[in-house]
């Protein structure tokens, strides 16, 4: 991603990787799906724990 | 030719006919001394451009301080979740020690993500009901909840520009975090973690800043048409947290071994009360960074004044009004309790109450009166709870009445002694200001039950049919700590100690 800045007196307002571009919504988009991913996996660990403690 | 004209350091040099210029000797040489009017003006752009300076290096200074204060707010509210961790951990029993740890962990870690991707926008769209319009202040509505909070506009990531939204999103990302733990405590030893995490991000990153959106934003409607004023969140934080566990509470059901078949309720010991009480006072250290991150600075683009602090409604407030009452309020909230129960997890939930029973009105109440509520406060907080379990609810550190009930109390009290105060100050006009009235104050206290509890109850519900809400008997029986995290707390057990001090 980068910038597009040459020298930092060009930083007078947005200054993070990717701005004004596409980029925010993509990453931001991966993360909510690594939220939603983690939620997943934590709850089947923990049906799966309950299911092995009936046993 | 030049004539010695001062005897000091002025000349006047003569040419031709008259004497047309001065000469200044400085530091052995001589200058030249301009006209009058050319001299001023030089001078006035001097002394314009030192003013530009200075009023620069006077609004840097003002813009790192605010950014500055509000940075700070944030570790102190981390102090809270450090609290509530240890709480629930000491009030947990030895075998859930560290399933109840992981649960409030993860809490804080959803929320702030969540409250990124929505919870912030909800603040600044809903403040005048569910049609997303403009309020009056034109500080809302859809179009200016999408410009400056979603999570992809250039104020949500670092910006040389903006000193402001990173350090306010980040304090109202600990208010929501700290709805979180509120309801956490209530359901330990029981829920699932990841159904406590889907119930956590729908309390702190959306109902909660519904209420605050309607009470605690100066275009809300509970505030512009009912002059609802709550400063320190007793009903926007503690009610609609409180009473969000209440609606969960009634779906999960009490802990195996809380009730008898006869309907009389067992005490279940905290297996480290010590670790309970001691966090139960880190939460009020950190309460210190809530309270203060309420406050609006002057002199900033976000300000309601350039001249003086003011509560979120624009209207006007001191730290020494904070200082002066919360004090009185955990003073107070302590007595009450230890008036009542002599019992130290009660005492310092008594300081806690003490907090919330004054938080709507610390801006506002003469210090002995606030003491007053605060003990009035501790005086009820144990009988509450005994009535709320007596009716089969297994609150297990008492979250529903210290926070929720005790909540409303404060949003009341403050309706009861506050009267007549204008709600709005700052762009209003004279005289046009909404009154803070009791009636206002239980509408107010009515509208965060409900927010509170319905969905609380609806989630809780739903996540119950889906099989997401309570673990399972044998895993409730043998302990969460071995049957998920898994792992003991204390390896090696815990043993009395073999020579007792007072042998």
């Amino acid at each position: 991603m980068g910038s597009q800045f040459t020298d930092w007196a060009q930083a007078t307002g947005p200054m993070y990787m990717g701005a004004n571009g596409i980029m925010e919504v993509v990453w931001t988009l991966i993360s909510v799906a690594v939220c939603i991913w983690a939620l997943s996996a934590g709850s089947k660990h923990e049906l799966d724990a309950y299911k092995k403690m009936k046993k | 030719m030049v004539h010695f004209w001062s005897i000091k350091k002025v000349f006047w040099i003569r040419t031709g006919l008259g004497y047309d210029k001065l000469l200044l000797l400085k530091n052995n040489k001589v200058e030249e001394l301009k006209p009058k009017e050319e001299k001023m003006e030089e001078q006035l752009a001097a002394l314009i451009e030192q003013v530009a300076a200075l009023k620069l290096k006077v609004d840097t200074t003002n813009t790192m301080f605010a950014e500055t204060y509000y940075y700070l707010t944030i570790p102190l509210m981390i102090i809270i979740h450090a609290g509530f961790l240890a709480y629930e951990m000491g009030a947990s029993r030895l075998k859930n020690a560290l399933a109840s740890g992981v649960k409030n962990i993860l809490a804080f870690a959803f929320m702030v993500p969540t409250f990124y991707y929505f919870g912030w926008w909800v603040y600044w769209a809903f403040p005048t009901g569910v049609t997303l319009s403009t309020g009056p202040m034109e500080l809302s509505g859809l179009a200016y909840a999408n410009s400056i909070a979603l999570p992809w506009v250039e104020s949500m990531g670092p910006n040389i520009a903006d000193n402001a939204s990173g350090v306010f999103w980040g304090a109202f990302t600990l208010f929501a975090a700290t709805t979180a733990s509120i309801m956490s405590g209530a359901v330990i030893e029981r829920i699932q973690v990841v159904g406590f995490v889907i119930l956590a991000i729908v309390l702190g990153s959306f109902a909660w800043v519904v209420a605050a959106a309607w009470g605690w934003h100066a275009d809300g409607w509970l505030v512009t048409k009912f002059g609802v004023h709550d400063f320190g969140a007793a009903g926007l934080v503690h009610a609609v947290a409180g009473f969000f566990a209440l609606g969960v509470l009634m779906n999960l059901g009490p802990r195996i071994g809380k009730f008898n078949s006869d309907g009389s309720a067992n005490h279940i010991a905290p297996h480290n009360l010590p670790f309970t009480v001691t966090g139960l006072m880190l939460i009020i250290v950190g309460f210190w960074g809530f309270l203060m991150a309420c406050v609006i600075l002057p002199g900033e683009a976000f300000s309601w004044y350039d001249d003086k602090m003011a509560t979120i409604y624009g209207t006007p407030i001191t730290l020494s009004a904070l200082s002066f009452n919360i004090l009185m309020g955990i003073s107070g909230g302590i007595i009450g309790a230890w008036a009542i129960t002599k019992d130290p997890f009660w005492m310092m939930s008594g300081a806690l109450a003490g907090i919330i029973a004054v938080a709507s009105g610390l801006d506002l109440y003469w210090p002995p009166l606030a003491f007053l509520i605060a003990v009035a406060a501790g005086c009820i907080l144990k009988p509450c709870a005994t009535w709320l379990e007596n009716r089969g609810i297994d609150d297990a550190v008492g979250a529903v009445t210290v926070h929720g009930t005790i909540g409303l109390f404060g949003l009341i009290m403050l309706g009861v002694w506050g009267s007549g105060y204008p709600a709005l100050d700052a762009f209003v006009e004279e005289g046009a200001a909404p009154k803070i009235t009791l009636y206002g104050q239980i509408i107010g206290a009515a509208v965060f039950f409900l927010v509170g509890f319905v969905p609380g109850w609806v989630l809780s519900k739903i996540l119950s049919v889906l099989g997401l809400l309570r673990v399972s008997p044998e895993a409730e029986e043998a302990g969460l700590d071995m049957t998920k995290v898994p792992s003991q707390a204390y390896p090696e057990g815990i043993t009395q100690s073999s020579t007792p001090i007072e042998q």
